[in-house]
């Protein structure tokens, strides 16, 4: 008889201690939704515009390197943007308008707008159309996986995230998020898992209540070459200067203006 | 006696050779043109038509943009309309297309290197292998295809991205949402083909093509007909059109390529136009050089009215004589034309920049259709008659007592 109780207590333990460890461990968990919601925040501005100097150099192993310039001009509380490309001289005057689902790229040469797409790159380099867009991870994204992990002096939380539609360029994603809520690194993932490009944000610069990154540079997993027996990936750096908060014209964000500027 | 008028005439002009050698030369020099120009672009015809139909899928295809059905539904219901059309396809094709008229690239890596792919084909191996295996194969062995993790590839995809047979490559799509898909798929073989049908297109396994791009595996965007004869294609189209309804896009191959089918039509028209020049000149020719034949031939005229020969078997001899020399010029024409065509058909020429469409591997091609030598050749038969019915008429009217006395 003491026998049969001894073997309930021990078997009601055995289902009992791991459901209290567990429900314990999920009350340690933060809300990764609102660690996306807040990385999303850190970089929106959401009452004022942000515009800067872009400076792109991209690097590809066994050519060179090239470099670019642009402005950009940002209205994320109306998820439109507008780039005007002003370095170098061939490439002066080219430029990208996004109007919510909309985006348009201007050919001064022949003076035409022709519809273009967030997945494709940005002037032929390893960043995309989409990477100027207003972040929403806390939207496009769903998190799958988590773990706590250092990335350099950063404590970070990784996430690892799934798109909740198909419209989103890179359907998987691996994020590191610091405790300060800034995202430090990405990796972005093809639909089947393809590991595609890696991007790192290391530096970032606050303006008002928001952030900005100062450095950003991509990696291309797919893309390199050799150099020196050794193989190299090809990569974007990208440097964000003079930034302002100004309000812009709501003309800023027209064809017309664009056309304008680039004449 | 008029039952005799052909092997008079024959006996007439096998003795008569040497007056008839000139006129014969000329109705084969005629002959000859002809016919060796329309089999020059009947062959350019061929070539395109081939390229093409391998290209998108068929000489004649069917789209339907809006699918209401399950794509097995749909699939079910074309197949039942073409067999209700009453066209006879030599194969029926299955595709999923990727590429620059869907609005993006499709894109291969491979060892750091990458090339963007004009047109990712998804095709059923079983089904189109046959046609694709028409293609020149460098290396790899295409039948390897059955594979359905496998590509076929370009040589210049292959050359630019380092990439040999066996090797594992990665093919980026575009989900229709605009998601970034990739898929590992493996060289199976590389194919020459320079022009822009195949430069940087990828052939793979439709099924696997279908699940990158998130589409049921039924699911087919159009569906294509392979005829027998390519010369069909618009009158397969039309049947197909009146079978399908409105809710069906079908068109012929050749009218998706609406530049190479206006110079096709234009070097069709000038073939012809050649052809009635030269009639003219035929029958002109045979007019004048048979009324000397006929002057030359007065005495021996004059000698069969005054035997009996009546006057409309005079003009039917001399007919029938034409029509003997209309057939061996034809005859020679024929002949001198294949010998030609074989010569031209030798001749490299896969140097000349932007002909490579028209070339078969390199060469010029050609095809005699049948029909096309029996319609030439009977129009030679009537001009040739048309051009000695007047000197038979004068044959005809020859008073055999002059024609006796005459020097």
């Amino acid at each position: 008889m003491q026998a049969n109780i001894k073997r309930i207590i021990l078997f009601s333990l055995s289902l009992l201690i791991p459901a209290i460890a567990s429900a314990q461990a999920g009350r340690d968990k933060p809300d990764f939704v609102q660690i996306l919601k807040k990385a999303d925040a850190l970089v929106t501005f959401p009452d004022t515009d942000f515009s800067a100097m872009y400076s792109f150099v991209q690097e590809t192993p066994g050519q060179g390197s090239s470099s670019k310039q642009a402005m950009v001009f940002r209205r994320d509380r109306e998820n439109t943007y507008l780039i005007v490309m002003v370095q170098p001289e061939e490439d002066r005057g080219k430029g990208y308008l996004k109007s919510g689902n909309n985006l348009w790229y201007y050919d001064p040469v022949s003076r035409r707008f022709t519809f273009t797409s967030a997945k494709d790159r940005f002037q032929n380099m390893n960043a995309r159309n989409s990477d100027f867009t207003r972040s929403n991870l806390a939207g496009d994204y769903r998190v799958v996986g988590s773990e706590r992990a250092k990335l350099g002096i950063y404590d970070c939380w990784i996430l690892d995230l799934v798109a909740t539609s198909d419209d989103i360029t890179f359907p998987k994603m691996k994020i590191w998020i610091s405790d300060d809520g800034l995202v430090r690194k990405t990796q972005d993932f093809s639909y089947s898992g393809q590991h595609l490009r890696t991007v790192a944000f290391p530096q970032y610069q606050q303006i008002g209540d928001q952030f900005y990154p100062t450095t950003v540079v991509i990696v291309e997993e797919l893309r390199g070459g050799v150099v020196n027996g050794k193989f190299e990936k090809e990569r974007t750096t990208y440097t964000v200067a003079r930034p302002s908060l100004q309000r812009l014209p709501d003309a800023t964000f027209t064809k017309t203006w664009l056309e304008k500027l680039s004449e | 006696m008029r039952a005799m008028t052909p092997q008079i005439a024959y006996r007439n002009f096998t003795r008569n050779g040497r007056r008839f050698l000139l006129l014969g030369l000329a109705v084969c020099a005629g002959f000859f043109f002809v016919c060796t120009v329309q089999s020059l672009v009947s062959g350019l015809s061929n070539q395109i038509n081939t390229r093409g139909a391998r290209f998108y899928g068929g000489h004649v295809i069917i789209r339907k943009e809006n699918q209401t059905g399950t794509p097995a539904e749909e699939d079910r219901l074309i197949i039942a309309a073409i067999a209700n059309s009453g066209v006879r396809p030599a194969v029926v094709s299955h595709r999923t297309h990727f590429g620059n008229y869907s609005g993006a690239d499709g894109v291969i890596y491979f060892n750091g290197e990458s090339v963007r792919v004009r047109r990712v084909i998804g095709m059923d191996w079983s089904a189109e292998g046959p046609k694709i295996s028409e293609l020149r194969f460098v290396a790899g062995d295409p039948q390897s295809m059955r594979d359905p993790n496998g590509a076929l590839i370009s040589e210049v995809t292959a050359r630019r991205l380092g990439a040999s047979v066996g090797d594992q490559v990665i093919l980026q799509v575009i989900r229709p949402g605009g998601a970034i898909n990739t898929i590992p798929v493996t060289v199976k073989a590389i194919f020459q083909e320079v022009s822009i049908f195949g430069y940087y297109t990828v052939y793979m396994d439709r099924s696997v093509l279908d699940d990158a791009l998130g589409f049921d595996p039924h699911y087919t965007a159009m569906v294509g007909l392979y005829l027998k004869d390519y010369r069909q294609q618009d009158f397969a189209a039309a049947s197909l059109r009146h079978a399908l309804g409105a809710d069906y896009t079908v068109n012929s191959v050749v009218s998706l390529m609406p530049e190479i089918r206006t110079m096709l039509e234009a070097l069709t028209l000038i073939s012809y136009g050649i052809l009635a020049l030269l009639s003219v000149v035929i029958a002109v020719g045979i007019l004048n050089m048979y009324r000397v034949i006929i002057y030359e031939r007065t005495r021996e005229i004059g000698t069969m009215r005054a035997i009996g020969v009546q006057r409309r078997q005079v003009r039917d001899i001399v007919l029938c004589e034409a029509f003997y020399l209309s057939v061996c010029g034809i005859a020679g024409g024929l002949i001198v034309s294949v010998l030609a065509l074989f010569g031209i058909s030798q001749m490299p020429l896969s140097g000349a920049a932007g002909f490579d469409i028209f070339l078969d591997h390199g060469h010029l091609s050609w095809v005699m259709y049948p029909d096309v030598v029996g319609l030439d050749a009977l129009l030679i038969i009537i001009v040739t008659l048309l051009g000695a019915l007047g000197p038979a008429r004068a044959a005809q009217a020859i008073d055999p007592v002059v024609a006796i006395r005459a020097e």
